[in-house]
C-alpha cells in the first residue's frame, strides 16, 4: 500500500467493489459456498478520518476482497475451459488461496476499524473462590481507559453455553477456574488495556476446590455448580456382559489416562465488534460456528438475533478450539457500552490458560476374548473432566462411550461415561471429539490381548473387524461402506510383500 | 511516552512513522503501516509467523524494535509478488496444497525465499532447516516442503547451465 | 512490554557511561532474542535500553595468523555458523551456532548476548570454554580479560560489573592433531533449549592412538557450564578404547550436577551426559559417523 498519491484513487475503486460485491460474477457460477466477505453494515461512506486509518481500513477489507475477486475470476476462467464444468475428482486451487499467499487475507486478528478500542479480560487467579468485591476505580482513572465492565453491566442474560447455560459472561458471585473472566476493559491502546487489568482490585475468598472427576463425584466434594458435579451419565448396553466374560478364555483389565491437549492454532482467539447507528451489531471473529455464536451474543446483550451479524473471518486454525465462544460476547458488550468498535486478540498465554482443551479422560477398560482371538465382552467406565463449564465436553464423553468398541465386533457391551465438573481448566471440542481418547484404550487393549494369546496384532484385528452386517456397540447393524476389513487385508499384503514382521 | 520519528524501508518504499521505543517491528508493520500479511502467532520468537526479511535475512519481527531498523531493507510477504506476478513460491504453495489456514504461509514463503537467495538448489534437508523456525499446525509440513522443492526447480530452470527443467507440476 | 527510553550510543565509552548512570534500571540490547522475550513475560522491566549495535567494530570475525581468532561480541550466531574460518578451524563453535534456536533467532542473536545472558544451557559457552577462549570486558576504567571458563558465576550471573560490556572473544588456535565436536540433546532436533549439551575436543599424539589432551565441557547440567575435569584428566596420555570411553563418560556424568526441571529429570540428564560424551569421543576418533 502506498502512502502518497494513490489514496483517493484507490478509495474510489474499492468503494465501487464494496458497494456491489456480486456485480462481476455471473449467476450460473455462483456456488452455494460462495465466500464473498460481507462488508460492514453502514459502510456506505468511508470517512477520511486520517491517512493512516484510512489506509488500514482499506487494507483490511478491500484488499483482501480484491484478492478474493481475482482468485474467483481465475477459477471461473478455468471452469469455462472444462467441457462439463466439472471439478469433481480434480485438484483445484483453494478459493481463498491467493489472499493467503499474498498476505492480503484478513484474519480476525488483522481487522481494523476507525476509532477502534482494544478489549481485554481480567481473569481469576483462583481455581475456586467467592468474589467479594470488585473495585475498578483505579483502572477507570487510567488515561486511555474507556470502560470497565463487570457482571452487573451485562444487559441481557449473564449466562451462556453451547448446550447448557452454565457459564457466566462475567463472574457474579464465584470464579470456578484459574482464568475465569471477572471483568472486561476497553482502552485506546492494547498496552493501556493490559495496564488497566493490573489496576482492577478484586477481593476473593478462596473456596475448597476439586481437581479430578473421581474426587468431584465423591462424598462431600465441593460443588462446582448448585446442581452437583455430574453433567451427564451416558451408557450403552448390549447383550449380557456377565455371560460374555464367562465365555472368555482371557480377560484383560487396565486403566488409561489421556491428558489435556492444546489445539495450538497459530492464530489466537480474536475478533472485532461494531455497532452501527441503528444499533445493529456486526461481529467478525475467528469462529467455527457463526450461527450459534450469534444466538449466544444476542441473548447476552438482550437484543434480538436479527440485530446481530456474525461474520466468520479467515481463521488461523481452529481444530475445535474455536467451536465455542471466545471473544465474541466480550467485544459485543464493550462495543455496546463504549459505542466504539472493539477488538480483542488473546495473547498466546491467555489462549493456553483460559480456553477449552481436549477433554482429559480416565478410561477403565475390561476386555474378554476367546483363545482364537475373538472378543466376547467389554466393560468400560469413562470419566471425563470438563472443567467448570460444560461447553460441549459432555458430548465428547458421549462419543467416547459410543465408539468405545473401536472398529471391532463385540457381542456383549457394558459402557458408562461420566462427564464431570471440576475446577480444572476448561475442556471442550478438539478434533476427534472423544474418538481419540477411546482409541487410546481400545487399541492398547487389543494389542495386550494379542500378546497374551500369541496372535499377531494385525491378525487379531482382522479377526474382530466390523463388516457389513455386523452390529456395533450401540446395536446398529452396518449396511454399507465398512472399510476396516479391506484396509487390514491390504495392510497384510503390504506387510507380506516387504517381509515385515508385525 | 516519547515517540521517535523513524523512517522504515519496506518492500522498497520509504514510510515515515512515529513509534514508541517499545513498539516492535511487527506492531509497526501491522498497525502503523496496515501491512497485515506479517502475522502475530506467539509474540516471543517461537513460531515464526512474524518472519520478515531484514537485509535479506529472516528474522522474527516480534523480537525487533522498530527503532532498531531504520535504514535497513525490510521485506514482507506483501513485497514478494513483483509487478502483479506471483513469485514461484507463491504459485507452488497454491498448486501443491501447501496452504490450509494460511497463517504460517507468509513466514514460510519468506524463509524459503531467503533460502533461495543464498542457495538456489537446496537439498530437502536444507529446506527443512530453513523452515525449522516456522511452525505449521495444519499441513504437517510435507506439502510445504514439496512446494518449496517445486519452486526451487522452477526457478532453477531459468538458469541454462543448471539441471533440467521439471516445471511446476 | 513496559515502556522504556531507548539509547543507541556510538562508542563503547558512551555505552558504559549510560550503563553506569542508570545502573539496575538499564539493560543492554544486542540481538534482543533473550531480553525482549523476558520483557514480554514481565521478567525484566528496564527503564532504559542501551542498544549496542551502532558501536562500530564489535561484530567482526577476524583471524590473525599469530593471534588466533577474534570474534566481536555482537557477531550474530549465524555469522559464526557460516564463517568459513570457524567452520574449518573451530568446528565445535560452528556446530554449536548451527543448533541454537531457529534461523530467525540466529540472524539476530549474538554470541556476546548468549554468553552474558548466561543460561546454564547457553550453546556458545561449552565450545568457547573447550577452546580455551578469553573474553574482554570493557568499562570506564578500561578493559579486563578473563578466561571463558571463569566468566560464568551462576545461573544468569557473570563477572560483568555494572557499567561493563562484553566486547570481544579471543580464541587461540587449536593444537595440531586436534578435533572437536558439539552435541546437543533437546526435546526435539531444532529450536529447543538444551536438556544436555557437550563440547568435546581431543588432541591426539602425532601417531593416533594416544590422547594428549581432552576437553569436555557440559551445558545444562549445573548452575553454569562446567568442565568434566576428572574425565578430562582420566583420558590424558591414554590410548582410548571402548572401556576407557565408558569410564570417561561415567566420570563426566558423576561430575555433572543436574536438577529436575520441566525439560528432564536429573537422573535422565546424567544418562544423557554419558551418551553424549561417548558419542562425541567416538565421532572425533572416527569410530562412528
Amino acid at each position: 500500500m502506498r502512502v502518497k498519491g494513490n489514496i483517493v484513487q484507490r478509495a474510489t475503486r474499492d468503494r465501487t467493489a464494496i458497494k456491489d460485491p456480486r456485480v462481476q460474477i455471473p449467476n450460473e457460477f455462483e456456488s452455494p459456498n460462495n465466500q464473498i466477505r460481507n462488508k460492514p453494515v453502514g459502510h456506505g461512506k468511508l470517512e477520511l478520518v486520517s491517512p493512516v486509518i484510512w489506509r488500514l481500513e482499506i487494507g483490511a477489507f478491500a484488499a483482501q476482497y480484491e484478492a478474493k475477486e481475482m482468485s474467483e475470476k481465475l477459477i471461473l476462467e478455468s471452469l469455462k475451459e472444462e467441457p462439463n464444468f466439472s471439478k469433481v475428482g480434480r485438484s483445484v486451487q483453494r478459493i481463498d488461496g491467493l489472499g493467503k499467499v499474498t498476505g492480503k487475507a484478513a484474519y480476525a486478528s488483522d481487522l481494523q476499524r476507525p476509532g477502534m478500542l482494544h478489549g481485554k479480560y481480567l481473569r481469576s487467579s483462583h481455581a475456586h473462590a467467592r468474589v467479594l468485591r470488585i473495585d475498578s476505580s483505579r483502572a477507570l482513572s487510567l488515561n486511555g481507559v474507556r470502560t470497565v465492565l463487570t457482571a452487573k453491566d451485562v444487559p441481557g442474560r449473564n449466562r451462556y453455553g453451547l448446550a447448557l447455560l452454565d457459564q457466566p459472561v462475567l463472574a457474579e458471585d464465584r470464579v470456578r477456574y484459574v482464568g475465569d473472566p471477572v471483568a472486561l476493559v476497553a482502552a485506546e491502546e492494547e498496552e493501556i488495556a493490559e495496564e488497566a487489568l493490573g489496576l482492577i482490585d478484586v477481593e476473593y475468598e478462596e473456596l475448597p476446590a476439586v481437581f479430578s472427576p473421581a474426587d468431584a463425584l465423591g462424598e462431600g466434594a465441593p460443588q462446582v455448580h448448585e446442581g452437583g458435579n455430574l453433567v451427564l451419565h451416558f451408557k450403552i448396553r448390549k447383550g449380557d456382559v456377565e455371560k460374555g466374560f464367562e465365555e472368555a478364555d482371557v480377560v484383560v483389565e487396565n486403566t488409561y489416562k489421556t491428558h489435556r491437549v492444546y489445539h495450538a492454532y497459530l492464530e489466537t482467539e480474536a475478533g472485532l465488534g461494531e455497532f452501527d447507528r441503528e444499533g445493529n451489531l456486526s461481529l467478525w471473529s475467528g469462529t467455527q460456528y457463526p450461527i450459534r455464536t450469534r444466538r449466544q451474543v444476542a441473548q447476552a446483550l438482550g437484543i434480538s438475533e436479527n440485530r446481530v451479524r456474525v461474520v466468520q473471518a479467515a481463521l488461523g486454525g481452529a481444530f475445535g478450539g474455536k467451536d465455542d465462544l471466545t471473544v465474541e460476547i466480550g467485544i459485543a458488550l464493550l462495543a455496546l457500552k463504549t459505542g466504539n468498535p472493539v477488538k480483542m486478540v488473546w495473547s498466546r498465554r491467555e489462549s493456553m490458560e483460559a480456553h477449552t482443551k481436549r477433554v482429559p479422560m480416565t478410561i477403565h477398560y475390561k476386555s474378554g476374548a476367546k483363545k482364537d482371538g475373538r472378543l466376547t465382552a467389554i466393560e468400560v467406565v469413562i470419566h471425563g473432566d470438563l472443567g467448570p463449564y460444560a461447553s460441549i465436553g459432555h458430548f465428547v464423553v458421549k462419543k467416547a462411550v459410543t465408539l468405545c468398541t473401536g472398529p471391532y465386533f463385540v457381542p456383549h457391551v457394558k459402557a458408562d461415561g461420566y462427564a464431570v465438573y471440576t475446577n480444572n481448566p476448561r475442556s471442550g471440542a478438539m478434533r476427534g471429539f472423544g474418538a481419540v481418547q477411546a482409541a487410546v484404550a481400545y487399541e492398547s487393549q487389543i494389542d495386550i490381548l494379542a500378546e497374551k494369546l500369541s496372535i499377531s496384532p494385525l491378525e487379531i484385528r482382522k479377526i474382530n473387524a466390523l463388516d457389513v452386517g455386523s452390529s456395533t456397540g450401540t446395536g446398529q447393524i452396518l449396511q454399507h461402506s465398512v472399510g476396516i476389513k479391506a484396509t487390514l487385508e491390504r495392510l497384510s499384503e503390504y506387510v507380506d510383500e516387504r517381509g515385515m514382521r508385525v | 511516552m516519547m515517540k521517535h520519528p523513524i523512517r522504515l524501508k519496506v518492500n522498497g518504499s520509504f514510510h515515515d512513522l512515529s513509534v514508541e521505543p517499545r513498539d516492535t517491528l511487527l506492531k509497526a508493520l501491522r498497525e502503523g503501516l496496515g501491512m497485515i500479511g506479517t502475522k502475530k502467532g506467539c509474540d516471543v520468537g517461537d513460531c515464526g509467523a512474524c518472519t520478515v526479511l531484514l537485509d535479506g535475512k529472516p528474522v522474527n519481527a516480534c523480537l525487533v524494535l522498530a527503532v532498531e531498523v531504520e535504514g535497513k531493507e525490510i521485506t514482507t510477504i506483501e513485497g514478494v509478488a513483483q509487478d502483479g506476478r506471483l513469485h514461484p513460491l507463491q504459485e507452488a504453495f497454491l498448486e501443491y496444497g501447501a496452504v490450509q489456514c494460511g497463517f504460517c504461509t507468509p513466514g514460510m514463503i519468506l524463509s524459503a525465499k531467503a533460502l533461495f537467495d543464498e542457495n538456489p538448489d537446496p537439498s530437502k534437508d536444507e529446506i527443512k532447516r530453513s523452515i525449522a523456525g516456522n511452525l505449521c499446525r495444519c499441513t504437517g509440513y510435507v506439502k510445504i516442503i514439496e512446494a518449496i522443492q517445486a519452486a526451487a526447480a522452477c526457478i532453477d530452470s531459468s538458469r541454462p547451465h543448471q539441471k533440467k527443467t521439471r516445471g511446476l507440476r | 512490554m513496559k515502556a522504556f527510553d531507548y539509547f543507541s550510543p556510538g562508542t563503547v565509552d558512551e555505552a558504559c557511561d549510560l550503563l553506569l548512570r542508570h545502573g539496575e534500571r538499564a539493560s543492554v540490547l544486542a540481538g534482543g532474542t533473550d531480553l525482549l522475550v523476558r520483557m514480554k513475560y514481565g521478567e525484566a522491566s528496564p527503564d532504559y535500553i542501551i542498544d549496542l549495535k551502532k558501536i562500530p567494530g564489535l561484530s567482526e570475525i577476524e583471524y590473525l595468523e599469530d593471534r588466533g581468532l577474534r570474534v566481536g561480541a555482537l557477531a550474530s550466531i549465524h555469522a559464526l555458523e557460516s564463517s568459513p574460518i570457524i567452520k574449518k578451524q573451530y568446528s565445535p563453535l560452528a556446530e554449536a551456532a548451527s543448533v541454537l534456536g531457529s534461523l530467525q533467532i540466529r540472524n539476530r542473536g549474538t554470541v556476546g548476548g548468549n554468553l552474558c545472558h548466561a543460561s546454564p544451557a547457553a550453546d556458545m559457552a561449552p565450545p568457547l570454554m573447550a577452546l580455551d577462549s578469553t573474553v574482554t570486558m570493557a568499562g570506564k576504567g578500561g578493559e579486563r580479560m578473563v578466561k571463558a571458563d571463569d566468566f560464568f558465576v551462576g545461573p544468569e550471573r557473570t563477572l560483568l560489573k555494572t557499567g561493563e560490556i562484553l566486547t570481544e572473544i579471543r580464541i587461540p588456535d587449536m593444537a595440531p592433531y586436534s578435533k572437536g565436536i558439539y552435541l546437543k540433546h533437546g526435546v526435539r532436533k531444532g529450536v529447543s533449549c538444551s536438556v544436555v549439551s557437550v563440547a568435546v575436543i581431543l588432541t591426539m599424539e602425532a601417531r593416533r592412538p594416544l590422547c594428549m589432551n581432552a576437553k569436555i565441557v557440559m551445558g545444562a547440567v549445573a548452575p553454569k557450564p562446567i568442565h568434566a575435569h576428572e574425565a578430562e584428566q582420566f583420558l590424558e596420555g591414554k590410548k582410548i578404547d571402548l572401556t576407557l570411553l565408558r569410564e570417561a563418560a561415567n566420570l563426566a556424568a558423576e561430575e555433572s550436577r543436574p536438577v529436575d526441571d520441566l525439560r528432564g529429570s536429573a537422573w535422565y540428564r546424567k544418562e544423557i551426559v554419558k551418551t553424549l560424551v561417548q558419542r562425541g569421543i567416538a565421532e572425533i576418533l572416527g569410530w562412528v559417523h
